[in-house]
């Protein structure tokens, strides 16, 4: 590997934060590179101001591992990490219950709570995604966005090491590659070492028990109904004045917007049955045409085929 | 006018056409009436329909108002007085095309016209040089002072002098014949061959210009037909010739002797040009020149030269010369008794044959337009198929075909009518050759012309073509089995030409089919000893016919009906000598036989053969005799009591049939024991089954029986809320292609990978409108099956689970039973709901989605219809395909096994790999249906070579004849709107369309990428090459070993850890008296289906190489 040069402390306005992917194996050391700026996203929240934006977050990353490792470098507490595409992941109908329907039914909050079956004990990130850090509070995020910058500037060169100082409470389950020291994508090939319990363990997980599968199916078939049975209220509710004679305006009236194609579809239909293809002379004259002309595309497209074919030197076989 | 110019483009033939071009009408009933004979060709089977409906031809304009044009006519009145102008030439072209079209005259004849363009040799350039070298010769052979009535001894040290070897044949002139040898100018020189009649072809040998020498019947006595005596005066004429001209000094050339088409008793003088650079030097206009030796047609009396006579007496100077010296001085009338000497005859006669055949083409070519072309299209397909006019090739050649012509134009048909009018244009001349060739059997039914039927040998087995005036049968050289190999290629052409679904012209024309390890199903190589005439004693002398003929005699007899065609090829005979040399002649060496053998897949591994039952003595003792101590008395389960013989390849390494070659071959024929097989090895390269049945499909049959007792215990659960409709296999070890067989063992010691099963229930309103709500729904489905099933679990003993799949995309499929039977079967059952499709279908047509959810959604809609709908179509399908095609089957999985092992696996889906494989089942053009794994293989191997991706979409028809020809065209053409979208291929590369997906993507949307499929090519190309380059002699295991050297960076994993790893644990007990006997635990049923190396790769893939999906990846198993 030839000599890279010195990375910059700073891309517009993104600190660079380098971090060793400790080797305990006889592997080359690699460095991984982690991007961080403050929160700005375009549609402001109220956390942002004691929010950090991450780039190039390592696979392997967990909430752990980054509380830790802002904890080593002397920066805030972490309050939370909001992994890449974890905000907007709910394509699961939220499971909204009545508050009065949740006193009368004990049995269904407990079967609410196993309604995820998980399969991955750990889940990985994908290279080079995104994560917004949560801190505690604002000066805790500023507090560690100073200590990134001093890492870069000062000559000392103090090595921080990923995952290193995961201290052992923290105990987060093991992948099914031992990734304790790679997540640099060309480090695969030299560090991988198979560790096949987090394998087994998915693996034992992707077969839950029917109990508790059957739990949670239920648990999910229960709240789809109520929802169901809520939309169909709402439904009604729309149709019926209140007793003041007005009707409440909810949102989702139509069932669909009608599709152009559907209509298209269905006036298609109707034409066919009515009309006579070969009635009028001019018909039959048209569709001749038609045919002739059919014809003639196709003796122009088998022409054109030949002269490829004829290009392609293919005419002489011998 | 744009039409009449177009129209005589494409029909040159079309003769009246140029006559009446300023009438467009006319024109075009010119062609309609073409386009009729063509039809008519078309269907008509045999020869005799031909002609007949060639007669009605006579009233062309009705029939052309009765095609449906009735707009004609009037239109043609109205262009006639003011014939310009741009609407009406519009019209014009219009109609031509339609009549081309309505006439099945397509694509196929646009090919034709460009592949003659390319082929016809244009004599005129660069010929000037190898011209006056024609002209030289002719003087100084002139110029040859004559040498008459020379004693043997003094005639052979005449040309010695000069360092040249006399070619006498074998046998050559002992030393005291008493007839004397003489030189005397020829009495005609001339030109003969393609090169008079301009039909020859560009091909990378070159060409060869044909010199006839007619030597003066001076120098020939009357009775020098006998006992080879014209063929040593005829030796001695050559070299004298060949003396000349290497004495001459204005001439340099080099020159050699050749045998003319492999006939040992006729050699050539070759002169082929010197490559000094000087103006005599031809060596540009890519041709020799070769100087033949013949005689006028009344040096001898043609009655005594016919098939029938013998002209060879024996010999006198064996142990029987008293007797023999008698007859050989009675003659002719003693003749009649000794065997005749056809092939003797007809090489003799042959010699006096090139001006009459000259003049006879020459008419043919004036009389009929088209001719040459027929000849020259005819010559392409024989050399493509490896037949040619040398003994070794077959002994039909371009000569035969040109003469068959000839022939057929003056008759041929049912009472002497022409089978082919001049009339014809070339494509319907070759194909009417072609449906000849195929139909007509000329062993049974001969050709007779001027001659009646005493010229026929009785039982030969020889085809013939006899051409009375000269009294020569024009077949001579051909051998039964040549003449079976070009009747078999004429039979699958005909069948191509009528098939006008699709165009065939590659397969007719452009591609080579004469590699043998793609034509034939199996190949034997015999090696037989140099001598052959000495140990078969025949007279006559053509002996490379009679060894060849005795083995392939007992090759049919012995295999049976195990074959569908045996040829035998023997390696081309050792060219004479030029120069004389002292040494003795040269080493003959060992000759060798190829055999090849089309077989008949559903009988070739056949284990019985049945013989006659014990009470017919004669024929019981006839076939013991044949087989020898092979054959048994044996009851059969009906009852009969027959002589037959039994057969197993459990303790030999060759197949049944390879058996049975090796055995009766060194019974029966002397000097050929060595016999090299080439086809068992790829058999042999696939996992075997412990199972023993004679069906090809029989190891799959543990499995195929466990999914049939899962049917049976789904359909039986009651109380399920829903009644089960459709039960369907959707797995490859359910259709036969598996490369490692499910369930070798079948006792109940190992589990099998589960495969897929999708079940369908009866359709209910009841279901929910929510995709995700839908998941849950089968969940429930699920667990209510598993409960009802081991419930029911006391009769079998069976294990049920519900396993979790897709857990981050909530709209796809989320879950399966595992049903486990403890004897070994395992099945992943899984519930398609037909409303899922339309759902999907729904909301990517709603247009609310973001484009994420919108790619996701579109990936589980094309999930869905994979795993669903043509998933269980394709595996029905395939089964079925798997009994139609004995060696589909196993193909299938060696292709599949060459797949895994160059690493492509990850990224070729299975199905795709089926379908490649069944292409060349469906549409084996230009060869016959493969029926062994070697030619299925190869073949396969060799398609992939050479499919270019880019531009040809794969189409295979699943069912027979479910796709129509406008199915096709409306594939094709989504191909072709496909590629436009997308040229760069980023988004689909190959494109694999069946009968049931016609969309093409269904196999192909998830790989493989561009980089992929290149390199598939280049493996595909590179394993085609060592095929035909390493021939027998090669090691079929090196096509499997994979090159790791292109890949970046090659990850190794520890074989411990692999599936298979995994599961071999607990078999490494180390003392064999504590190991338990094997069953099937609960541990091994939690291990099903545990596979780290894909959960591994998954994760690099999904994960880590998305950056780098274009990068080619792949896992090697150490």
């Amino acid at each position: 590997m030839s000599k890279l040069p010195e990375p910059p402390s700073k891309i517009n306005d993104y600190l660079v934060l380098p971090l060793k992917l400790s080797s305990s194996d006889t592997a080359l050391p690699a460095t991984h590179y982690l991007y961080l700026r403050r929160h700005q996203p375009k549609l402001p929240t109220a956390n942002d101001t004691r929010s950090l934006f991450a780039v190039n977050v390592p696979v392997d990353a967990t909430e752990w591992h980054l509380r830790d490792l802002f904890s080593s470098i002397g920066g805030g507490r972490v309050e939370r990490v909001i992994f890449d595409g974890e905000g907007e992941k709910q394509v699961v109908p939220v499971v909204r219950l009545d508050s009065r329907k949740r006193k009368r039914s004990d049995e269904s909050d407990t079967a609410k709570e196993a309604v995820e079956v998980k399969t991955w004990d750990r889940d990985l990130r994908q290279s080079g995604s995104t994560a917004v850090l949560v801190f505690v509070d604002k000066s805790s995020s500023e507090v560690s966005l100073k200590a990134v910058a001093n890492l870069t500037k000062s000559k000392k060169k103090t090595v921080v090491f990923w995952g290193e100082g995961l201290s052992e409470e923290h105990k987060v389950p093991p992948l099914g590659i031992s990734r304790v020291t790679s997540n640099s994508f060309y480090q695969i090939a030299l560090v991988l070492t198979f560790y096949v319990p987090g394998y087994l363990t998915h693996h034992n997980l992707r077969f839950p028990t029917k109990a508790l599968l059957q739990q949670s199916v239920d648990a999910f078939m229960f709240a789809f109904a109520e929802q169901e049975a809520e939309d169909l209220r709402a439904r009604a509710r729309r149709r019926e004045p209140d007793e003041d004679g007005f009707i409440t305006v909810i949102r989702g009236g139509r069932v669909a917007p009608a599709r152009q194609e559907e209509a298209a579809a269905v006036a298609e239909k109707k034409k066919g049955k009515a009309e006579h293809k070969d009635f009028y002379r001019f018909q039959m004259r048209e569709v001749k045409k038609e045919r002739h002309q059919q014809l003639l595309a196709k003796f122009e497209q088998d022409k054109r085929k030949v002269a490829e074919k004829k290009g392609m030197r293919k005419f002489r076989p011998l | 006018m744009s039409p009449v110019t177009k129209k005589r483009r494409t029909d040159p033939e079309n003769a009246s056409a140029s006559e009446v071009s300023s009438d467009a009408g006319s024109v075009n009933a010119t062609s309609d009436e073409e386009m009729e004979v063509e039809d008519e060709v078309a269907e008509g089977s045999s020869g005799e329909s031909v002609h007949e409906e060639e007669v009605e031809e006579e009233e062309p304009e009705e029939k052309e108002i009765d095609g449906g044009s009735s707009a004609n006519p009037k239109k043609r009145k109205q262009n006639n007085p003011r014939n310009v102008g741009d609407v009406t030439s519009e019209q014009e072209k219009t109609q031509a095309v339609t009549d081309m079209y309505e006439y099945k005259s397509n694509i196929f004849r646009m090919e034709t016209e460009e592949l003659l363009k390319e082929v016809r040799l244009k004599y005129q350039k660069r010929m000037a040089p190898a011209e006056k070298v024609l002209h030289m010769l002719k003087s100084i052979i002139e110029a040859f002072p004559k040498r008459l009535d020379i004693p043997i001894e003094e005639a052979k040290k005449g040309i010695r002098r000069f360092g040249i070897n006399i070619p006498f044949p074998d046998p050559g002139p002992t030393k005291d014949v008493m007839y004397k040898f003489s030189y005397a100018k020829p009495s005609y020189i001339n030109i003969v061959g393609d090169y008079a009649l301009n039909t020859g072809i560009k091909q990378s040998e070159g060409f060869s210009i044909d010199l006839v020498l007619t030597m003066p019947s001076e120098i020939f006595q009357e009775k020098d037909y006998l006992n080879h005596r014209y063929f040593h005066k005829r030796a001695y004429y050559l070299a004298s010739l060949a003396v000349g001209i290497q004495k001459s000094k204005d001439l340099s050339v080099k020159l050699a002797f050749i045998y003319l088409n492999d006939d040992l008793l006729r050699p050539i003088l070759v002169v082929s040009p010197s490559g000094d650079g000087s103006d005599l030097d031809f060596t540009a206009s890519k041709c020799t020149i070769r100087l033949i030796p013949a005689i006028d047609k009344d040096t001898f009396v043609t009655r005594k030269l016919l098939p029938t006579q013998n002209c060879v007496r024996p010999t006198q100077t064996e142990g029987d010369a008293e007797n023999a010296m008698g007859d050989a001085e009675r003659g002719v009338e003693k003749a009649t008794k000794l065997d005749p000497t056809p092939s003797y005859n007809s090489s003799l006669l042959a010699d006096t044959t090139y001006f009459p055949h000259l003049s006879q083409l020459h008419a043919a070519s004036e009389s009929c337009t088209s001719f040459k072309d027929a000849c020259i299209l005819g010559r392409v397909w024989l050399r493509q198929r490896g037949l040619g006019g040398d003994i070794s090739k077959g002994g039909f050649g371009h000569f035969e075909w040109a003469i068959l012509i000839a022939f057929l134009l003056k008759g041929g048909g049912s009472k002497g009518h022409p089978i082919v009018s001049p009339g014809y244009s070339n494509y319907q001349m070759f194909k009417a050759m072609v449906q000849f060739l195929a139909t007509r059997d000329l062993v049974a039914n001969p050709l007779i012309f001027n001659a009646g039927e005493e010229v026929r040998i009785k039982d030969s087995k020889l085809p013939v073509l006899f051409d009375g005036s000269n009294g020569l049968n024009v077949l001579f050289k051909m051998t039964p089995w040549s003449y079976k190999l070009l009747k078999h290629e004429a039979t699958v052409t005909a069948k191509l030409l009528n098939d006008t679904a699709s165009d065939n012209f590659d397969s007719i024309f452009l591609n080579r089919a004469d590699e043998p390890y793609s034509r034939f199903d199996s190949i034997a190589l015999i090696q037989i000893p140099a001598e052959l005439g000495s140990a078969t004693g025949n007279l006559d002398s053509v002996d490379h016919t009679l060894y060849p003929q005795k083995l392939h005699d007992v090759l049919a007899k012995g295999l049976g009906d195990r074959v569908s065609l045996i040829h035998l090829s023997l390696s081309p005979p050792v060219q004479p000598r030029f120069k004389c040399s002292r040494g003795a002649k040269p080493a003959g060496g060992k000759r060798c036989i190829t055999a090849g053998f089309l077989l008949d897949a559903n009988q070739c591994s056949r284990a019985v053969d049945h013989g006659p039952p014990a009470e017919y003595k004669k024929e019981a003792a006839e076939y013991r005799k044949f087989w020898g101590p092979k054959a048994d008395l044996r009851r059969f389960k009906d009852g009969s009591i027959l002589e037959s013989v039994i057969w197993t390849d459990k303790d030999s390494k060759l197949s049944i049939f390879n058996q049975i070659i090796q055995y009766i071959v060194s019974r029966h024929v002397t000097g050929a024991e060595d016999i090299t097989f080439f086809g068992d090895e790829f058999t042999r390269l696939l996992p075997k089954s412990q199972v023993i049945g004679s069906q090809i499909t029989s190891p799959f049959q543990p499995a195929m029986s466990g999914f049939d007792t899962l049917v049976k215990d789904l359909r039986d659960l009651e109380g399920l809320p829903l009644q089960v409709r459709q039960i369907s296999a959707a797995a490859s070890s359910l259709r036969y292609s598996t490369v490692q067989i499910p369930l070798a063992a079948a006792n109940g010691t190992a589990l099998m990978e589960p495969a897929d099963v999708v079940v369908q229930f009866e359709s209910s309103m009841k279901w929910p409108e929510n995709l995700v709500a839908v998941q849950k729904t089968k969940i429930a489905f699920l667990l209510k099956m598993a409960e009802l099933l081991e419930k029911g679990a006391g009769k079998r003993n069976t294990h049920t689970r519900i396993g979790l799949e897709n857990e981050n995309h909530p709209t796809m499929n989320a879950a399966f039973l595992d049903v486990i039977y403890l004897t070994g079967p395992a099945f992943r059952v899984r519930i398609y709901h037909e409303k899922e499709r339309t759902l999907l279908e729904k909301l990517l047509k709603g247009g609310l989605l973001s484009p994420r959810a919108k790619d996701e959604t579109s990936q589980a809609l094309n999930e869905h219809c994979r795993q669903f709908i043509y998933g269980p179509l394709h595996t029905q399908d395939f089964q079925k395909l798997c009994h139609r095609f004995p060696a589909l089957s196993p193909t299938t999985r060696l292709v599949k096994k060459w797949f895994h092992s160059h690493l492509l696996s990850p990224h070729i889906s299975e199905e795709l790999m089926e379908l490649v494989t069944l292409r060349c089942f469906i549409n084996p053009s230009p060869w016959a249906i493969p029926s062994s794994v070697m030619t299925g293989f190869l073949r396969t191997i060799l398609f992939l070579s050479q499919w270019d991706w880019r531009v040809e979409p794969l189409i295979v028809d699943m069912s027979t004849g479910d796709l129509t020809t406008s199915d096709v065209e409306k594939i094709t053409e989504k191909f072709g709107a496909l590629r436009k979208s997308d040229p760069a291929l980023n988004r689909l590369v190959l494109f694999a369309a069946s009968n049931h997906d016609q969309e093409g993507t269904i196999w192909t949307k998830n790989g493989p990428a561009k980089v992929v499929a290149a390199r598939m090519t280049s493996l595909a190309r590179s394993a085609w090459e060592s095929v035909k380059n390493g021939g027998m002699t090669m090691d079929i295991g090196s096509i499997f070993a994979p090159s790791l050297k292109d890949y970046d960076f090659v990850i190794h994993l520890n074989r411990s850890f692999t599936a298979a790893g995994i599961r071999n644990k607990k078999q490494q007990s180390v003392f064999k008296n504590l190991q338990k006997p094997e069953v099937i635990t609960g541990q091994d049923i939690a291990k099903l289906a545990f596979d780290p190396v894909a959960m591994f790769l998954s994760e690099l893939s999904v994960r880590l190489l998305l950056l780098f999906h274009h990068a080619l990846f792949s896992v090697l198993f150490r």
